[in-house]
């Protein structure tokens, strides 16, 4: 077998019901598929069958990494976490992702991914110590917090260790469960570890990662992907104006000579930020700023911006706030990225102070509580304002929520609700531990349609129908909407962020030239629809490669750098064969700009292969693909015609061309099944036999 | 300036700058190095005993001078991306490996140097967010890793002062790693080898790849009173050498 750099070329199979530990080689097994969450399809596709709850022992949840990790590539210390979903009312396939150091650790331990199946009896924790692995008891760490969970494995493995861990909410089945990483990186389907009786993985790595290229040309590559980063959260122009800027943008890249990070010890003052100044990157962040109450004002209290493994361009903030200490102990430090820290806040009707959001930030990522992204909070508010709160829940448990503390914005009011929540304490415990649509169902809430004509939810349109996931940085224009119809939970596509928030900052016309997709007609100005067209599909087509891509080599690219870069004397260009020339140099497995986009719709069609054995239908057009009707008859538009300056209302003859289209440019039939020639094209001529043996081709 | 002062002068050199060193450069007793020695010993916290003075009269040959440049590290601007780590072991040894890596972010990554047991004063992301990152001080001498060598393989840097292993004198014996009270030399389990940082000649890929600009070369100054040691140094002996000299 040929050996490459980048991969360990081993992964590691712990089965928590026989206690065997074993390892497989990733070459052989899943080079075709990558890592991360490539590997992760691969082995629910060859191994978990139609019908099985992602609760039972033959679920199975696979930790990626992948090449990039370890090797110190910007954005690369991302972690696949892939499983059957808990809240999808299918329980279709999808992937946690998580940033942190943990699956670099994961690497330099000697292992590509981890594969965990069946359920232990007891509460058990797996321990990696390099090539010396071990299931231990976990009967201290039930029910305790993931600080706690952090603190005592890295005591018991050593100071160098990385934890990955759930709390309570995962331990008691809350669906929207996550699971924290060195309280850097949260990931989803932590509830599924719960399941397993499986509290944590500790990891410790005192290994190297190896490269095909040399180590001064891998630190070249570094040097070069660096420079053509932007924020963390893609942008390419600085929010306020500076001297060496064209442009500026709405996005997190807050830097300026009166901005600084005041909680260190002496303020350190952000300046100018030149794209150029290497030893500057770090200051344009943290880009999670943009999601604060009155960000600019609660500087005082940032200690600084905080990476993933090898990120130059950092979005996580970690915040000291003296008066919340002394009242709420040193445990009430927030440290999270935009979504991480403010989104508890969102249970409140209007927006509380700093104090509650923090500490519901805290509060979130200790018990391990995630929202499905932003679903579980609105559909909160949602049946509060309707009555439908009042009406399900039993007057005792109803009298007993602080809802005063709601209106009011006090921070009691997050910390009743997340300590109910975490331990699915009552109806309500119970009921939003099911996620949005069980507890839609159980709830007999109003049809979606109803609830989006009525939710004020801005413009997040693409809502996937089916999967009755929202859309994450995606909504908006057909791009947006037939890429959110083909996941199983939201797509988490930073690709599409870049360009919905650099349209923002850099002028149309440049913009436009520099998305790779040969026509500016693929990108609208924000507030505008454009009808669909053959770039809009180009770009889809691109994007749906790319994201798999990214989940499988590891990288989060929330850098942008495939497209774009902040330097006019670029053109504000990227390197689109970025991801290309960093796989060839680090495995030495040479492959072209479009053989690695290959690579990316071969993953992308194993995870529908995957989707069609669940849903028992090649009929993904009527049984998946589905978008809502809000597309179209939003409230929030009035009587405004599609196309028409001022509304993002689209049109559903022009949508459905749009999924025509792009049907036929992904090589699918119009009922979104892939054709023969398509699997033969990418190396699935197995997958499509076997889609055929179980009666659904 | 008079006589005196020029005696004053000249005895107060800049280099060296202790009592220990100055003592060893010149010539002296055995009786009277050893009761140097436990003055220093105090200084340094648990300075192991040195086969070579202690076998016999210490020499001007031993003697090694101060380092001239030094890593800093500036722990308010650190985010703990560990580039530095990533560009250390790159440059040096091919491949990415936080344990090889002659600064060391990962292990304070989380609690800090104390750990998990530093409860409320921990640092790290569990702490007050601060990274800490180890950096080697260059120790004056005697200079503890360089000391412990039974192999003769640390040298000094011609340019930077640094005290580098010279690879192919290097047995791997791991001496240096018990020496070291900051544990900042490491030991390479692929090569067999210990690793230590050279300052890389004066031009730290370290420094160079830090996206926050929280490493800079500065002269050299005796940090070795401030620095907290990591672990108990271990008493290294003849015994020893007996068994880790090649």
């Amino acid at each position: 077998m040929a050996t490459y750099g980048g991969w360990t070329g081993k992964t590691l199979r712990v089965n928590l019901t026989t206690g065997k530990i074993s390892y497989e080689d990733t070459i052989a097994k899943y080079k075709d598929f990558v890592g991360g969450e490539g590997l992760g399809i691969k082995v629910l596709w060859d191994e978990v069958p139609a019908g099985v709850h992602p609760y039972d022992p033959e679920n199975k949840i696979i930790f990626g990494a992948g090449p990039f990790n370890g090797t110190g590539i910007p954005h690369a210390s991302r972690l696949s976490v892939t499983t059957l979903l808990a809240t999808c009312p299918y329980h279709g396939l999808g992937t946690g992702h998580a940033g942190g150091h943990w699956s670099s650790v994961l690497k330099f331990a000697g292992w590509d991914a981890l594969i965990v199946e069946g359920k232990s009896e007891k509460p058990v924790w797996i321990c990696i110590d390099n090539e010396n692995v071990s299931i231990r008891d976990a009967s201290h760490l039930w029910g305790r917090g993931i600080f706690y969970t952090n603190a005592t494995i890295m005591d018991e493995m050593g100071n160098d260790a990385s934890v990955l861990a759930i709390g309570q909410a995962g331990e008691n089945l809350f669906g929207a469960a996550t699971m924290l990483i060195d309280r850097m990186g949260s990931a989803q389907n932590g509830s599924p570890m719960g399941a397993k009786k499986l509290k944590a993985i500790g990891v410790r790595g005192t290994g190297s990662v190896k490269v095909a290229c040399s180590g001064r040309e891998l630190i070249e590559m570094i040097n070069y992907h660096t420079y053509l980063i932007g924020n963390g959260d893609g942008a390419m122009a600085p929010k306020r104006p500076q001297p060496w800027a064209e442009y500026t943008d709405s996005s997190g890249w807050l830097n300026g000579k009166d901005v600084f990070w005041g909680g260190s010890t002496g303020r350190i003052y952000t300046g100018e930020c030149d794209p150029k100044d290497v030893h500057n990157y770090a200051f344009r962040g943290p880009c999670s700023r943009s999601g604060w109450n009155n960000s600019e004002r609660n500087m005082e209290w940032l200690v600084g911006a905080r990476a993933c493994f090898g990120c130059a361009s950092p979005c996580k903030a970690a915040l000291i706030i003296p008066e919340m200490d002394a009242k709420w102990g040193n445990g009430s430090r927030p440290a999270n990225d935009c979504g991480g820290i403010s989104t508890t806040r969102d249970y409140y009707l209007k927006r509380p102070g700093h104090e509650a959001m923090f500490l519901g930030s805290v509060l979130a990522d200790d018990y391990g509580i995630g929202d499905d992204y932003h679903i579980l909070t609105g559909d909160f508010k949602y049946y509060y304002q309707t009555g439908l709160m009042k009406e399900r829940l039993p007057k005792k448990e109803w009298d007993s929520i602080p809802w005063d503390a709601m209106e009011n914005g006090s921070p009691e009011f997050i910390r009743d609700l997340l300590r109910r929540l975490a331990f699915r304490e009552g109806e309500l415990g119970y009921a939003m531990g099911l996620g949005s649509y069980g507890w839609a169902k159980r709830w007999g809430a109003p049809p979606l349609e109803q609830q989006w004509q009525e939710r004020g939810y801005g413009k997040a349109v693409a809502w996937n129908e089916t999967s009755w996931f929202a859309p994450h940085h995606f909504e908006g224009q057909q791009v947006g909407v037939i890429l959110n119809c083909m996941y199983n939970r939201d797509p988490c596509m930073h690709e599409q962020t870049h360009f919905n928030s650099i349209a923002d900052g850099i002028d149309q016309e440049v913009y436009a030239a520099v998305t790779g997709v040969e026509s500016g007609d693929a990108i609208d100005k924000n507030g505008v629809v454009t009808p669909i067209n053959e770039a809009k599909i180009r770009l889809a087509v691109r994007l749906s490669a790319d994201g798999v891509l990214h989940n499988s080599l590891c990288t989060c690219n929330r850098g942008g750098a495939s497209f774009h870069s902040p330097h006019k004397e670029r053109g504000y260009k990227g390197d689109s064969a970025l991801d290309a020339k960093e796989y060839s140099l680090i495995t030495g497995d040479r492959k072209t700009e479009m053989e690695l986009v290959e690579t990316g719709h071969r993953i992308f069609t194993l995870m529908r292969a995957h989707t069609m054995r669940m849903l028992g239908t090649s009929n993904m057009r009527a049984g998946h693909d589905r978008y809502p009707d809000a597309a179209f008859a939003h409230s929030q538009w009035g009587n405004t015609p599609a196309f028409t300056p001022g509304t993002e209302r689209m049109d559903r003859d022009d949508l459905e061309k749009g999924i025509d289209m792009y049907y036929d440019a992904m090589g699918w039939d119009e009922k979104g099944c892939p054709k023969k020639e398509t699997w033969k094209k990418l190396g699935l001529e197995d997958v499509a036999k076997q889609l055929e043996k179980e009666g659904i081709l | 300036m008079g006589e005196s002062t020029e005696k004053i002068m000249d005895e107060v050199q800049t280099e060296p700058e202790d009592l220990l060193t100055s003592a060893i450069k010149k010539p002296t007793t055995r009786r009277k190095f050893l009761k140097i020695t436990a003055i220093g010993g105090a200084s340094v916290a648990g300075l192991p005993m040195v086969t070579s003075l202690v076998s016999g009269e210490a020499k001007a040959s031993d003697w090694v001078p101060n380092a001239k440049w030094m890593l800093l590290h500036d722990a308010n601007r650190c985010i703990g991306c560990k580039r530095c780590e990533v560009a250390c072991s790159l440059s040096h040894d091919d491949k990415i490996s936080p344990n090889t890596s002659r600064i060391k972010v990962t292990r304070n990554y989380n609690f800090g140097p104390e750990g998990p047991s530093a409860g409320a004063k921990a640092h790290g992301m569990f702490g007050d967010f601060r990274i800490i990152a180890d950096t080697c001080l260059q120790c004056p001498h005697p200079v503890p890793c360089m000391s412990a060598c039974p192999n003769g393989a640390f040298e000094i840097d011609s340019k930077t002062g640094a005290r580098v292993i010279n690879d192919d004198k290097c047995k791997g014996c791991g001496m240096c790693l018990k020496a070291c009270p900051y544990a900042v030399t490491s030991f390479d389990a692929e090569t067999h080898k210990a690793t230590k940082c050279d300052l890389c000649g004066g031009d730290p890929e370290c420094a160079k790849i830090c996206p926050a600009g929280a490493l800079r070369l500065v002269p050299w100054r005796d940090k070795t009173h401030e620095a907290k040691p990591r672990q108990a140094v271990a008493a290294v002996n003849e015994s020893c050498n007996s068994c880790h000299q090649s």
